[in-house]
C-alpha cells in the first residue's frame, strides 16, 4: 500500500509575532481520516542566538500518545531561524484544529515570522517506529539538495518530506519537489517540500530547497522519512499500454481490471475468488494454483489459459483467431463452446461424474476441429461441422452418436463397443475401425453406415 | 581530521575536480565546509556572477565501497548581500551532523562553469 496525502490536509498558516518570545499559529478546522498520520512542519524566524522549542496540540480528533517532535534545528546548531517536524497518529476521526507553538524565539516585533504546514497522510505506518530516519543541516548555499536520512539508504519504502528556513529572507523559495513557501520581505523566507511519491527501499532520496535568486541564503533545514504501512488490502486498477501486478502472496478478494495492449497478472498463491476480465491484444495469465471458481472470459486475437490444476467447474467461452485450452486434469462437467478458425482441446483424462453416466458435450465448428481425449467414458455426443473434422479416441464405451459433415470426415477408433450409428456426408468419407464388439448379453450389433 | 584546507587559494579552471576520499576519524560527529565568496575586501575571489559552482558531497560507511549523497549545492559568484542584515556574505558554508560509523570516508565533486579563484576548507569535529 502506498502513502497518499489526504485531501483533508488544511492550508498553510502564517506565524504572526505579537512582540513576544512565543509564537503560535492555528490551522482551519479539518477532519483527518482514522489511522492517518499527521506531520506538522514549522519554520520560524528567531532573534540570532536563540534556539526555541516546538510543541503541537489539537482539538476535536484524537491523537494516540500525543505529538512527537522528531527533528529540529536552531541557532545553537547552525544558523538563526528555527525549523522542526512533528507527527501524530489519528485514532478517533473528528473535526478539529492544530496549533503549533514555538517558544523561546527571542522577542520578535509584530510581523509575519514564518509558517506551519500540516499534512495528513494515509497508508503510513502508525506504530511508534513510523519514522525511518531524519536529517538536518545549515548552509549559505543558494540551492541545496540534502539527503533525507543521515544514514543514507532507506531500509523500507517511505514518503520523504522536509522544511527549510532562509534567515536572509531572499524571497519565496522553490523546489523541484512538491512544495509550499512563505516569504516576508527582509524578515524570513521558508519552504516545506515533499516527494510526489514514495521512495523505495534501498534508495537514497533527497529533498530540494532552492533559494530565491542567486544570492547567498542562510538555511536551517530538516528532513524526515515516514514509513509506508506494511500489509493490508491490495486494490489495483491498471489501465494503459502496459499493466503489471506482481505479488508473492495475495489473500482475500483480488480484483484486477486490466485494459490495454498488455495485461499481465502473476501471483504465487491466490486464495478465495479471482475475477480477472482481461481485454486486449495479448492476455497471458499464469497461475500456480487456483482454488474455487475461476471465470476467465478472454477475447482478442490470441487467448491462452494455462492453469496447473482446475477443480470444480470450468466454463470457458473462447472466441477469436486461435483458441487453445490445455489442462492437466479435468474433473466433473466440462462444457466448451468453441468457435473460430482453429480450435484445439487437449485433455489427459475426461472422467464422468458419479455413476456410469456423464455427459461430454462438445460443439465444434470452424475450419479445423480436433478432439483428442485419452479416454472417453459414457455418452459422447460430438456434433462436428466444418471443412476438416477429425475424432480420434483410444477407447469408446457405450454408444457413440456422431453426425459428421463436411469436405473430409475421418473417424478412427481402436475399440467400438455396443451400438454405433454414424451418419456421414460429404465429398470424402473414411471410417477405420479395429474391432466391432457386440453389446452384452450377446445380442448382435447393428452397424449402419448411411451414405449421403 | 580537524580543520583542513582541501583546496588552497588558487584559480581553478572550468571543469570537474574531485576532493578525497578522506578518512573520517571514529567518534567525530559533525562536518563544516566553507568556500570563499567574493567581497569588497576580497574582490578577486570568485567575482563573476555567471560563474556557477556545483558541489556534490558524498559519504561512505563501508570504507569507500559504496557512496551515498550527503548534500548537493549550486551557487553563483559575485558579491552577495543579505537582505536582512545588509552585510556581505563572505563564505559559502555547508554544515551538519555526520552519520555514525567506523569506516567512514568523505569525498566531493566540484563542477565549475568558468574558472574560479577560491579556497575550500573542511572541518570535521
Amino acid at each position: 500500500m502506498a502513502i497518499a496525502r489526504d485531501s483533508s490536509s488544511p492550508a498553510q498558516v502564517t506565524i504572526v509575532s505579537s512582540n513576544g518570545s512565543t509564537q503560535t499559529a492555528t490551522t482551519a478546522s479539518f477532519t483527518p481520516p482514522l489511522n492517518s498520520v499527521i506531520t506538522v512542519s514549522v519554520a520560524c524566524d528567531t532573534v540570532a542566538g536563540n534556539t526555541p522549542t516546538f510543541t503541537v496540540s489539537n482539538t476535536g480528533f484524537t491523537v494516540s500518545g500525543g505529538w512527537t517532535t522528531h527533528v529540529e534545528r536552531g541557532d545553537s546548531e547552525g544558523s538563526a531561524g528555527f525549523v522542526a517536524i512533528a507527527s501524530g497518529v489519528v485514532t478517533t476521526s473528528a473535526a478539529g484544529t492544530i496549533t503549533g507553538t514555538v517558544a523561546g524565539t527571542g522577542v520578535l516585533t509584530p510581523n509575519n515570522r514564518g509558517a506551519i504546514w500540516t499534512d495528513v497522510w494515509t497508508g503510513a505506518d502508525t506504530s511508534g517506529t513510523r519514522i525511518e530516519g531524519t536529517n538536518e543541516g545549515s548552509s549559505t548555499s543558494n540551492n541545496i539538495t540534502p539527503n533525507v536520512e543521515s544514514t543514507g539508504t532507506l531500509s523500507t519504502a517511505c514518503r520523504c518530506l522536509g522544511v527549510a528556513g532562509d534567515w536572509n529572507g531572499l524571497g519565496s523559495p522553490t523546489s523541484t519537489d512538491t512544495s509550499n513557501s512563505f516569504h516576508q520581505a527582509s524578515i524570513y523566507s521558508a519552504i516545506r517540500a515533499y516527494k510526489a511519491s514514495d521512495s523505495s527501499s534501498g534508495t537514497t532520496p533527497t529533498i530540494n530547497f532552492d533559494g530565491s535568486g542567486t544570492g547567498a541564503a542562510d538555511w536551517n533545514w530538516t528532513t524526515l522519512a515516514l514509513k509506508v504501512a506494511a500489509g493490508g488490502d491490495v486494490s489495483v486498477n491498471l489501465t494503459g499500454q502496459s499493466s503489471t501486478v506482481s505479488a508473492g502472496t495475495m489473500t482475500l478478494t483480488h480484483t484486477q481490471p486490466l485494459t490495454g495492449d498488455t495485461g499481465t497478472v502473476s501471483a504465487g498463491t491466490l486464495i478465495a475468488s479471482l475475477s480477472i476480465p482481461i481485454i486486449g491484444i495479448s492476455n497471458p495469465t499464469a497461475q500456480g494454483t487456483l482454488s474455487v471458481v475461476r471465470e476467465t472470459p478472454v477475447t482478442g486475437s490470441s487467448s491462452t489459459v494455462s492453469p496447473g490444476t482446475i477443480i470444480p467447474s470450468l466454463s470457458l467461452g473462447l472466441t477469436g483467431e486461435q483458441v487453445t485450452v490445455s489442462q492437466g486434469t479435468l474433473s466433473p462437467v466440462i462444457e466448451i463452446p468453441l468457435t473460430g478458425q482453429s480450435i484445439t482441446i487437449s485433455t489427459g483424462t475426461i472422467t464422468a461424474t458419479g455413476g456410469d453416466t456423464s455427459n461430454v458435450s462438445v460443439e465444434l465448428t470452424g475450419q479445423s476441429v480436433t478432439i483428442t481425449p485419452g479416454t472417453l467414458v459414457p455418452n459422447t455426443e460430438i456434433a462436428l461441422g466444418g471443412v476438416n473434422v477429425t475424432v480420434s479416441h483410444g477407447s469408446l464405451l457405450v454408444s457413440l452418436s456422431s453426425e459428421v459433415s463436411g469436405q473430409v470426415v475421418n473417424i478412427s477408433q481402436g475399440t467400438l463397443s455396443p451400438e454405433m450409428a454414424v451418419s456421414l456426408s460429404g465429398n470424402t468419407l473414411s471410417i477405420s475401425l479395429g474391432t466391432i464388439t457386440p453389446s452384452v448379453p450377446g445380442a448382435a450389433t447393428t452397424t449402419r453406415i448411411i451414405w449421403g | 581530521m580537524a580543520r583542513s584546507t582541501v583546496l588552497p587559494v588558487a584559480t581553478y579552471p572550468a571543469g570537474t575536480r574531485v576532493i578525497g576520499p578522506v578518512n573520517i576519524q571514529n567518534g567525530l560527529t559533525n562536518i563544516f565546509v566553507d568556500i570563499q565568496r567574493c567581497t569588497s575586501a576580497a574582490p578577486t575571489i570568485w567575482p563573476s556572477e555567471t560563474a556557477k559552482l556545483t558541489t556534490l558531497w558524498e559519504i561512505s560507511l563501508d570504507a569507500g565501497n559504496t557512496w551515498g549523497t550527503w548534500i548537493q549545492t549550486e551557487d553563483w559568484g559575485g558579491i552577495s548581500v543579505s537582505p536582512k542584515t545588509g552585510l556581505e556574505v563572505p563564505l559559502l558554508t555547508i554544515g551538519g551532523p555526520l552519520p555514525a560509523g567506523t569506516q567512514r570516508r568523505l569525498r566531493a565533486t566540484l563542477t565549475l562553469s568558468e574558472s574560479i579563484r577560491t579556497q575550500v576548507g573542511v572541518d570535521i569535529t
